[in-house]
């Protein structure tokens, strides 16, 4: 089972830093781009 | 009696062929619908001092009563899914298998609450369910048409019949004490015994949800769409999730991650321990969601206070 958090409104000079800091702790990523230019970030967390 | 013939031979094809079991696209579905649970933060309650409706973080309410009687609703309820060769899941109207194919059977008992979501111009979109539950989750490979999926325990028989093959796992979601560990079945093939022991335990951990020592911390566990394709929407309006990073993140990024790239395991873990004592969720991706989320951002300047100014 996985846990599921979203971030929007990422900054495109901060998606790799968030999607490392996910990462880091075990997540997988998903970066989808906004229509303003921001982007999503989707992680997929384990239980 | 060439139409007589004509008639015998439809009667005999049609007989053979089972009725269809409909089944409805997961954006489409207007139906409870489970979810990978999500952490949700806070709580609308009512204030009596203020006279008004305020935000509180469940994490924050220490006694675990109250925490229960935010969530007064309880049901037990069975939900089943067919994936087809596509991977495109849709949900099944009946609990009796159509054809042959890959199911996920759902069965679910919750303590909750319901939250309704409406859109930016103020539409109903739907709502979802906050709380704490048991999930035991089945995902077979039917090997016959119409079987009956519409139970756990119905699955079972199936199996030991050879008719489907699969796993199940068991979910415990937002209910943890020591007891509770040690009751979590360790359950993988399917077949009757597994079912009945799983279906045991979890009467037990049942029993365990109303006692003092066990924590309760309620989650996103099911959807109900008002229309189509607004799932997302619904599931987001429950997170803090809007970006922000201010110069505490910076400190607190730069405590977890000195080098920026690699992790501090003592710091770490001490924000970890900050954060539960101060009614954060710590699982995995919270500290990510308290550096970068809007909502935390008085939360970052008390931990920079309590730990980086020490």
């Amino acid at each position: 089972m996985s846990v599921e958090r979203i971030l929007r409104d990422v900054p495109e000079i901060q998606v790799e830093q968030v999607k490392s800091g996910f990462e880091s702790e075990g997540c997988s990523v998903e970066v989808i781009p906004q229509t303003d230019g921001k982007f999503t970030i989707k992680a997929s967390c384990p239980d | 009696m060439n139409t007589l013939i004509i008639f015998s031979l439809l009667l005999t094809t049609f007989s053979c062929v089972s009725p269809p079991v409909s089944t409805v696209a997961t954006n489409d579905y207007l139906s409870y619908q489970p979810i990978d649970p999500q952490p949700v933060s806070k709580v609308m309650v009512f204030d009596d001092a203020a006279n008004a409706m305020t935000e509180v973080y469940w994490r924050s309410i220490d006694d675990e009563d109250q925490v229960r009687s935010y969530l007064p609703l309880q049901s037990a309820i069975v939900s089943v899914s067919k994936t087809d060769q596509d991977g495109q899941v849709a949900y099944a109207t009946a609990s009796l298998s159509g054809s042959k194919g890959t199911y996920d059977v759902i069965m679910d008992y919750m303590k909750y609450r319901v939250e309704d979501v409406y859109g930016s111009s103020g539409e109903f979109l739907g709502n979802g369910r906050i709380g704490v539950g048991l999930r035991i989750k089945a995902n077979v490979v039917t090997t016959k048409k119409n079987l009956n999926l519409g139970s756990i325990a119905s699955i079972g028989a199936e199996a030991n019949q050879n008719n489907i093959t699969g796993g199940i796992s068991v979910d415990i979601i937002g209910i943890d004490s020591k007891d509770v560990t040690n009751l979590v079945p360790l359950t993988s093939e399917i077949d009757q015994t597994s079912i009945q022991s799983a279906l045991q335990a979890l009467a037990a951990i049942k029993t365990k949800l109303w006692e003092d020592d066990t924590d309760i911390t309620p989650h996103l566990i099911a959807i109900r769409q008002a229309k189509p394709n607004t799932s997302d929407q619904i599931r987001e309006m429950f997170v803090d999730n809007t970006f922000e990073f201010d110069s505490y993140s910076e400190s607190i990024l730069s405590f977890w991650k000195p080098d920026g790239q690699s992790i501090d395991s003592s710091n770490e873990q001490e924000i970890i321990n900050w954060m539960s004592q101060n009614g954060l969720n710590t699982e995995a991706g919270a500290i990510t969601m308290f550096i970068n989320g809007e909502g935390f951002q008085s939360l970052r300047k008390k931990f920079s206070e309590d730990i980086l100014n020490q």
